[in-house]
């Protein structure tokens, strides 16, 4: 026995820990690599996703066929461009040359999306309602929206009151809507959420 | 019966004859392999860290990203007002987006037809407090037609 070559058990058992520690300590590293590649291409897909939306809107904003309307489904109008829709935010209408108006709005159902839809005429259905948010590498969803109207009273901080309204800033006028801005929120549920937002005035000084 | 003096005198001697086997073995010794230990550690704390900081650097973009919107849309909303009217706006938070603040400058720019009109220079900086996040500035000049 004592011509014989070894390891006595000690050195196996000093040697084995030493040895799981160093796996333990790169397999640790190799599934955070793994995690946080994955976290950056969801971040990164968010990002696409919500640049996409954003030009998408300013697109349309540009093209729009007179001045933007925001419809409140708390406050609807009498005579509603794009409610009801299943929506309790406000809804961005953009009128189109051909007489219809483009709908934008976040679907707040479970999960919520941006939703965007055409709704011919008054009288007709909003078609087709198109998921912004579908396609994305990562599954998404809007976890917050808002959409408002540029008015050269708001821009210049003033604010409209009366019937018809009266800037508080004076010169400044509250009927003229020359422009919209959309702001919204993305989710990938893993990474912080990431804003988003658009803003186009068609009448231009 | 073995005396005191006899059992050390063997144990010095199987310590010995250990520690001759030893050496003449083939293999790693445990300073070296915790020296490897050491240096690897220190490699995987550099990744560690140029990923954590890549990770800051995509967070400081959408916080660029944010800002640039917050500028352009002071600029359309200064458009919705009139160029010729925009006013100047020192450095200010933006109401509703907290970490962002905005300002407006307004500089007469070169005549450069000669007509006496000095066009009007306005730039609208939106600085993120974000870390990593540098100043967003857009520019647009106005000229009487």
């Amino acid at each position: 026995m004592k011509a014989q070559r070894g390891s006595s058990v000690l050195e196996v058992l000093v040697a084995g820990t030493i040895g799981a520690t160093i796996a333990l300590g790169f397999s640790g590293f190799f599934l955070a690599s793994l995690r946080f590649n994955r976290d950056v291409d969801a971040q990164a897909a968010l990002q696409r996703q919500g640049t996409a939306i954003a030009e998408e809107l300013g697109r349309r904003l540009r093209l729009a066929d007179g001045s933007p309307k925001v419809e409140d489904p708390a406050n609807p109008p009498e005579t509603p461009a794009c409610l009801p829709l299943g929506t309790l935010d406000m809804v961005l209408v953009i009128p189109n040359e051909d007489g219809s108006a483009t709908c934008y709005y976040r679907n707040t159902a479970t999960p919520p999306q941006v939703m965007r839809c055409t709704r011919p005429s008054p009288l007709e259905d909003c078609v087709p309602a198109a998921n912004l948010l579908s396609g994305s590498l990562a599954p998404l969803w809007a976890t917050g929206w808002g959409a408002s109207l540029v008015t050269p009273c708001g821009a210049a901080d003033g604010t409209c009151s009366g019937d018809p309204a009266v800037c508080s800033i004076a010169g400044q006028s509250c009927a003229a809507v020359p422009g919209a801005s959309v702001v919204f929120t993305l989710s990938d549920g893993t990474n912080r959420p990431e804003t988003f937002g658009v803003t186009m005035v068609a009448t231009r000084h | 019966m073995v005396s005191v003096g006899n059992r050390l005198t063997k144990n010095s001697t199987k310590a010995g004859t250990t520690r001759a086997r030893l050496g003449g073995e083939r293999g790693v010794a445990l300073l070296e392999v915790l020296t490897t230990s050491v240096i690897l550690v220190i490699a995987m704390l550099g990744l560690a860290l140029m990923l954590s900081m890549g990770s800051s650097f995509v967070r400081a973009e959408g916080g660029e990203r944010v800002a640039l919107f917050l500028a352009q849309q002071r600029m359309e909303e200064l458009r919705a007002i009139g160029l010729a009217r925009a006013t100047a706006e020192l450095e200010r938070p933006v109401p509703g987006f907290p970490g962002f603040v905005r300002s407006t400058t307004i500089t007469g720019g070169t005549d450069l037809d000669g007509s006496g009109d000095i066009p009007r220079v306005i730039r609208v900086s939106v600085r993120s407090l974000v870390r990593q996040a540098g100043p967003i500035t857009v520019t647009a000049v106005y000229a009487k037609h």
